[in-house]
């Protein structure tokens, strides 16, 4: 990967690899930022992955309701992507940790060759990526435990928070079986594990969060442990600060950062601002005596007047206009008292993460104003008008976003067609559950069902909820008996139209089918229509079709190997079954053909299989054989 | 594997979550167009068409000597990033045929040239000019040049086939080397960049031969989509400013005897107006809600002075649509029903409309405008269109870029026609 520039440039996989696993922890995000930074990470559009039928990415978000959030977003809305429905907690404690563990691999059937921790001070909003001064820190990790213990070690850190916030603040559904748990959350708890492995025993970390211990003390014995002679210069930045408690005071926190470890006395104390947000700063600075701290308005070396919303702590040296030698905090914790004094310890103590690294740079002034908004050859104005502003990290009294009684469905073929439901873990005497897919009646369910029958054409990609009497309603996952997540296929209403869908192999993120003046599905201009019809399909035998698909499938994958040939085998086992209009088949069965039959034989199955990849492939035909009703 | 790395990021570019403006009326805006200039898709000049046939036929000869190939659309997308890219480092920057400039800015000595860094979005864009030629390509209400449903699945047809060929066998290099077989080298990562395969590449300098074939498939073919495209080129001329619509090319069109057409362009010109009036709305809904993230009712935005004017010339432009629908017997019922709308309702009620009609940069509660998903403040000239490309924002108006992608298309075929 080439020097990261963006925010989502740290979606972007390594050379070669594609974007497998992934595991997403903000305060916020929006559907624009999240559908970008899965198109970076996968390599596919949100058309192409919703055909997929995979979950690959599990996103972890606050659970407070805003003006535009008021439950978690819909399995459908970012295609492979799955938010867990969250825990109620206390309303006062805020998830408002920013990182993400993205593991990579050749393919989607191979196994994990990097993973990616990655800790940011920004959302996943495009506010964050394209209004906000930001920092980003991440490292890749080999997933053959070569790397160094120090990255090894931060990984596997942030491996174990990430698995301690979904089982303590997240619903997994622990009465769901060991098979619904594999087919939704496997992925997740594989890339969790395997980045925990993979950390050394013991080993210090620069990874830090606030599930037991305040950031602030982690950062103190840190820089305590590692900067040997005390540095001249303690530069902080963020976007929010402590809201004043009584007027003209001191704020408690920067007391607390002049403390830090590592500085002289007589260092030079800068906070870098964005005025209008400066908090209990701002009635301190009026009373013009702060103890040698300057304010600065952040910097934007753009000139995009971005707003300033990194979170830092920089303790290192400040000579002839550059600085240099330093420890760097950066992360979720805005230098306030809730996001750095506080841990989950206390029932409404933030939840952070950051982490601490030695940042041995020399910066001239204009890199240190690039990376750290603050330009130490411009003199600091002293006429800089402050206000106290808004608070981001302390919840006030936002309601949190209810859970539904039912996480996620499972779609069982026998004995018959139905949905296994899988309700929360703490419902007590619910009552008044109802669920609807397709365009089916509302039907009633309780915890005690066994499995509740699904007529036999539907094939639901989601379930709807709605519990009591408010009529609330949620979307939640189906998950299909072959286990794949919200699975939708494309309909085709002709052969060749779905049999160049089913050839449409290896996908390519510029595959995109929205091409410009393509018309959007099921929406054709009704004059339009009229004025130009569509050239009726051409015609064509069954028999003709039959000895095309043998021989365009055979020709497809005639060459097809290795890493190519995994993805083409589960490809063809998710689509062949309902690749083909019912017309097609109807008249294939009429007549006796089994155009399945011919993939069988050696000459015309892929040329070289494992023994795995051999019964894979064997499997598929079966399952299409089986669905189509062919002999 | 990287080292561990902290970094102030840049402002993302990506806009792959599109704020669509087109007020649920894209299927009316695409009938309208069509209803212009049939068959051209977004195609505007020459390459654009020689790219994508050179990429389905490359592609179809690799495939016959085996070992993986890269699909179509990737050829396409490569190729074309390499011709923008030389284009630019050529010093062609304002060139609004190259796109991609945002990227190549990132690497000024041009050292990636490589087919498999040119064909991630990271190193050109993730809306090509490919996207733009899929319709004019087809057999079925294109310009003939394939056959297939997608772009991937795509048959070149014997006049695509012919435009491909003379765009592959230019020569390129010493010793009359072929641009096909360099275009499989690189693509194979084996060949070497010579100034020869730029000029064989850019947007700009398309050969007499491919300009010769995509001419014939614009202006040479039989039938009313052939004959309306002839009579519309004859009628806009060759000057190098596109000609005013109503007060030239329309009467030019009744003197030639095309009264129909004349009327059909003017009705497509005032659709193109009120959807230009409807954003100019949108623009003042979202500037006004800006500070207001729990909403403000309809009612209220509706009184604010500057809105009503808007709102105002919102009426008389669909007025003046629904008139020249009529008198073109235009019957296309989304853009009408629209229009009698805007016509038949209060203030508030036409707010609340345009609100539902974005829903995701607005959403309507409890009769407020809210903030939606991808709010932000929009300009009365929005453009959705994608990095660099100029020419498609300047022409955004009065749904005439049809128009003006024709015009530019006979220009960029008749300047080929004289080197």
């Amino acid at each position: 990967m080439n020097q990261p520039q963006t925010m989502l440039d740290v979606f972007r996989p390594p050379e070669g690899l594609r974007g497998h696993t992934a595991a997403l922890v903000a305060m916020s995000a929006t559907s624009d930022f999240l559908e970008a930074a899965m198109e970076e990470f996968t390599g596919l559009d949100g058309q192409r992955r919703r055909t997929l039928g995979a979950t690959i990415a599990y996103l972890m978000l606050d659970p407070h309701e805003s003006p535009g959030r008021t439950a978690v977003f819909s399995p459908t809305q970012i295609p492979s992507l799955y938010e867990l429905q969250p825990r109620p907690v206390d309303k006062r404690s805020l998830l408002h940790a920013k990182l993400a563990i993205l593991g990579f691999a050749k393919s989607r059937a191979e196994p994990l060759t990097t993973i990616r921790l990655a800790v940011f001070t920004g959302n996943f909003t495009n506010e964050s990526a394209r209004r906000q001064l930001e920092l980003c820190w991440f490292v890749d990790v080999g997933a053959n435990g070569k790397a160094s213990a120090a990255d090894r070690a931060d990984l596997a850190a942030a491996a174990s928070f990430v698995r301690d916030l979904v089982s303590v603040r997240y619903f997994g559904a622990a009465r769901a079986s060991n098979t619904e748990r594999r087919a939704l959350l496997k992925p997740l708890h594989k890339l969790l594990d395997e980045s925990r492995k993979l950390g050394p025993a013991s080993k210090r970390t620069r990874f830090i969060h606030s599930l037991r211990e305040t950031l602030y003390e982690q950062v103190r014995a840190r820089l305590a442990r590692s900067v040997e002679s005390p540095r001249n210069l303690l530069l902080c930045g963020s976007g929010f600060w402590e809201q004043p408690r009584q007027k003209g005071r001191k704020p408690a926190m920067i007391g607390r950062l002049e403390k830090l470890p590592g500085l002289k006395p007589s260092a030079r104390r800068v906070a870098v601002l964005e005025p209008k947000q400066a908090g209990a700063l701002a009635a301190w600075y009026d009373q013009a005596a702060t103890d040698g701290w300057v304010l600065v308005q952040a910097f934007d070396a753009i000139g995009q007047r971005r707003r300033m919303h990194a979170k830092f702590i920089y303790v290192g040296y400040l000579r002839r206009g550059h600085i240099s030698n330093g420890w760097l905090y950066l992360g979720s914790g805005n230098l306030s008292w809730k996001g750095l004094m506080t841990s989950a310890q206390r029932p409404d103590g933030n939840v952070e993460c950051g982490v601490v690294l030695q940042a041995a740079e020399r910066l001239n002034a204009s890199e240190a104003a690039e990376r750290l908004f603050w330009d130490p050859a411009t003199p600091a104005d002293i006429e800089l008008e402050v206000s106290v502003g808004s608070t981001e990290d302390a919840a006030g009294t936002p309601d949190l976003i209810d859970a539904p009684p039912i996480l996620w469905a499972t779609l069982v073929e026998k004995p018959r067609l139905a949905l296994t439901l899988a309700w929360r873990d703490d419902l007590e005497g619910v009552s008044d559950v109802r669920i609807r897919w397709s365009n089916g009646d509302w039907v009633g369910v309780y915890p005690g069902d066994a499995d509740v029958p699904v007529e036999p054409f539907a094939r639901p990609p989601v379930v709807r909820v709605s519990a009591g009497s408010s009529g609330k309603e949620w979307m939640i996952p189906v998950i299909d008996p072959t286990g794949r997540v919200s699975l939708e296929l494309p309909v085709h209403d002709t052969f060749d139209e779905a049999f160049a869908a089913l050839l449409d192999f290896p996908y390519e993120l510029h595959d995109s089918s929205q091409d410009e003046g393509d018309q959007p599905a099921g929406k054709a201009s009704a004059m339009g229509t009229a004025h130009r019809p569509a050239v009726a399909q051409s015609k064509e035998y069954a028999l003709y079709r039959a000895a095309e698909f043998v021989e365009g499938l055979a020709a497809k994958q005639a060459t097809m190997a290795g890493t190519a040939l995994n993805d083409w085998l589960e490809h063809l086992d998710r689509l062949l079954p309902s690749a083909l209009p019912q017309t097609i088949i109807d008249a294939w069965r009429r007549l006796g053909l089994n155009p399945i039959r011919p993939l069988r034989d050696k000459p015309l199955c892929p040329a070289t299989m494992t023994r795995r990849q051999a019964s894979q492939y064997l499997r598929a035909l079966d399952r299409a054989q089986e669905s189509w009703g062919v002999q | 594997m990287t080292t561990a790395i902290w970094f102030a990021p840049a402002p993302s570019t990506a806009d792959t979550t599109r704020l669509t403006l087109d007020f649920g009326l894209r299927s009316s805006d695409l009938y309208f167009r069509e209803l212009v200039v049939p068959g051209l898709g977004g195609v505007w000049f020459v390459r654009q068409l020689a790219w994508a046939t050179g990429a389905i036929a490359l592609k179809h000869e690799m495939s016959q000597l085996g070992g993986h190939v890269p699909t179509a659309t990737r050829i396409s997308h490569g190729i074309e990033a390499l011709a923008c890219k030389r284009d630019y480092l050529d010093g062609n920057t304002d060139s609004p045929m190259v796109l991609g400039k945002r990227a190549f800015g990132r690497d000024p000595d041009g050292t990636i040239i490589d087919f498999e860094r040119l064909t991630q979005r990271a190193y050109y864009v993730v809306n090509t000019h490919r996207q733009d030629t899929s319709r004019a390509l087809r057999e079925n209400n294109g310009l003939g040049l394939a056959s297939g449903s997608r772009f991937n699945q795509f048959s070149l047809t014997g006049a695509g086939q012919a435009l491909a060929d003379t765009f592959l066998d230019q020569t390129v290099g010493q010793g009359g080397g072929r641009l096909r077989r360099w275009l499989q080298d690189w693509i194979r990562d084996r060949a070497k960049f010579t100034n020869s395969v730029s000029k064989a590449l850019v947007p700009s300098h398309p050969s007499a031969g491919e300009a010769e074939h995509v001419s014939s498939r614009l202006l040479g073919v039989a039938g009313s989509d052939g004959d309306k495209r002839r009579a519309l080129a004859s009628a806009l001329g060759r000057s190098k400013e596109l000609p005013d619509i109503e007060a030239v090319v329309a009467p030019r069109l009744r003197s030639k005897g095309h009264a129909r057409q004349a009327l059909e362009v003017i009705a497509a010109l005032r659709f193109g107006a009120a959807m230009d009036q409807t954003r100019e709305v949108a623009a003042h809904i979202t500037r006004q809600l800006e500070p207001e993230t729990s909403g403000l009712p309809c009612s209220r935005i509706s009184r604010d002075t500057q809105a009503k004017r808007a709102l105002s010339a919102l009426r008389l432009a669909c007025k003046k649509f629904v008139v020249s629908s009529d008198a073109a017997a235009i019957g296309e019922r989304d853009s009408l029903r629209f229009a009698d709308e805007v016509l038949g309702a209060t203030d508030a009620e036409v707010i609340a409309s345009i609100v539902r009609r974005v829903p995701d940069l607005l959403s309507l509660v409890d009769g407020s405008a809210c903030h939606g998903p991808l709010f932000r403040v929009i300009g009365a000239s929005e453009s959705t269109q994608r990095d660099g490309d100029d020419e498609q924002t300047a022409a955004r108006a009065d749904r005439t870029f049809r128009i003006a992608k024709l015009h530019a298309l006979l220009r960029d075929i008749d300047r080929a026609r004289r080197q």
